[in-house]
């Protein structure tokens, strides 16, 4: 029973942590968010405006989330019955948001981002061999430009 | 080519369900334990028609193994006697009874019809009393509860240790046992009824299942009694009355 006991314990801790730590950080994402909205971004291969491009620099960045406990094992458990895996979609959404936000901190002194590409893999898969990844990685990288106004458009 | 950007709406994002992990969790758990409580009920419902149509000498297996236990000086042979007397008022099948020397108020029906009762029991109850508990014996031999309850026993065997290892065998193991109560209970309360019915057909008294239960009823209303294989004696008195008043 012992081993159950420290399964309850390891569950509720995923459970009461994972959620305060997660609440906290979305809460930390969406007001980094609002700051570095007005920095733009977009995923096409051409800057499409009318100014020159002055500098371009490549930018990039990267995040490493782990699961809790309670995520993989909801995780396991809808893998059972199929449908959304709930635990897994705030935690790549996170992921991915956090990456955008780290990148654009390092493109802070650009105008535009362009040719934004996003890339996922997990971390720790199969270590415990039973194929649940125990932390993901996101990287965001792309062309940051700062452009001169008035001057006509460049290819990048 | 207008660039558009506009500010996100952190409170409708298409990313993330808007299900609470924890009922998620919570739902899947009960479905899951619902279903396989479901199956395992179908199979001991499959079990209690299959078992009792066994043939006879896989319960003569059974009861050499069980008997065995039992030493030769064990055997009270005065009150097997006594109660051999009893039995033949009751019966007219072939059942043989075994009085052990125990401190212990117990009778229990083996497989190949055996009936075991404890010398205790005979420090309690009159002949009446004694009387109705061989006639509850009776009742599960004619049942046939002894091989239900073995197969019941045999499987939560299997579903708990063979299938899971701990923590899991002993969350089964558990659930298993309070699935198992309903039936055991609802066995109990058929071999009184057999007994009191019994008792009645031959022209004896019911007046032993009164003295039996009043003898063990030790008014415990605690949770042990909602994880014991019998009814509480009280409940049994009750359902003795309405067969009684009927």
């Amino acid at each position: 029973m012992n081993s159950f006991t420290l399964f309850l314990f390891l569950l509720a801790l995923g459970y009461f942590v994972g959620t305060f730590r997660e609440k906290k950080h979305f809460k930390s994402i969406k007001e980094r968010e609002k700051l570095s909205h007005k920095l733009k971004i977009d995923n096409l291969k051409k800057y499409y405006g009318e100014e020159e491009i002055i500098e371009r620099k490549l930018v990039s960045g990267s995040c490493v989330i782990a699961m809790d406990y309670f995520k993989l094992i909801l995780a396991n458990l809808i893998n059972l019955t199929g449908g959304r895996i709930i635990s897994y979609e705030a935690l790549i959404d996170r992921g991915r948001r956090e990456a955008i936000l780290r990148m654009k901190e390092e493109a802070k002194d650009f105008d535009f981002i362009i040719n934004s590409r996003i890339e996922t893999s997990s971390i720790g898969k199969n270590s415990n061999n039973k194929g649940a990844f125990v932390a993901i990685e996101i990287l965001v990288y792309a062309t940051a430009i700062k452009v001169k106004k008035g001057e006509t458009i460049n290819e990048v | 080519m207008k660039y558009s950007n506009v500010e996100p709406d952190f409170d409708d994002n298409p990313n993330i369900s808007k299900r609470s992990p924890l009922k998620t969790f919570l739902l899947i758990i009960a479905g899951l334990l619902g279903s396989f409580l479901v199956f395992y009920t179908i199979i001991i419902l499959l079990l209690n028609f299959f078992m009792p149509r066994l043939p006879e000498e896989y319960e003569v297996i059974v009861s050499n193994v069980l008997v065995s236990f039992f030493d030769e000086e064990d055997i009270d042979k005065e009150k097997t006697l006594f109660t051999e007397e009893i039995l033949k008022e009751l019966s007219d099948d072939d059942i043989k009874i075994l009085v052990i020397k125990s401190e212990i108020i117990n009778a229990m029906a083996l497989p190949g019809n055996i009936i075991i009762v404890y010398s205790a029991l005979y420090d309690k109850v009159s002949e009446d009393g004694l009387r109705f508990v061989i006639g509850h014996e009776i009742g599960h031999l004619v049942n046939n509860d002894n091989m239900k309850l073995l197969g019941r026993s045999s499987l939560r065997t299997i579903f708990s240790e063979s299938l899971f290892d701990e923590p899991v065998s002993t969350i089964i193991d558990k659930s298993l046992y309070l699935v198992s109560l309903a039936f055991s209970r609802s066995d109990e309360t058929n071999a009184d009824i057999y007994s009191i019915n019994l008792l009645k057909s031959k022209g004896f008294s019911t007046h032993g299942a009164y003295e039996f239960f009043n003898s063990v009823n030790d008014d415990k209303e605690d949770l042990s009694i909602y994880l014991s294989t019998h009814p509480h004696p009280k409940k049994r008195l009750k359902e003795i009355e309405k067969v009684e008043g009927n």
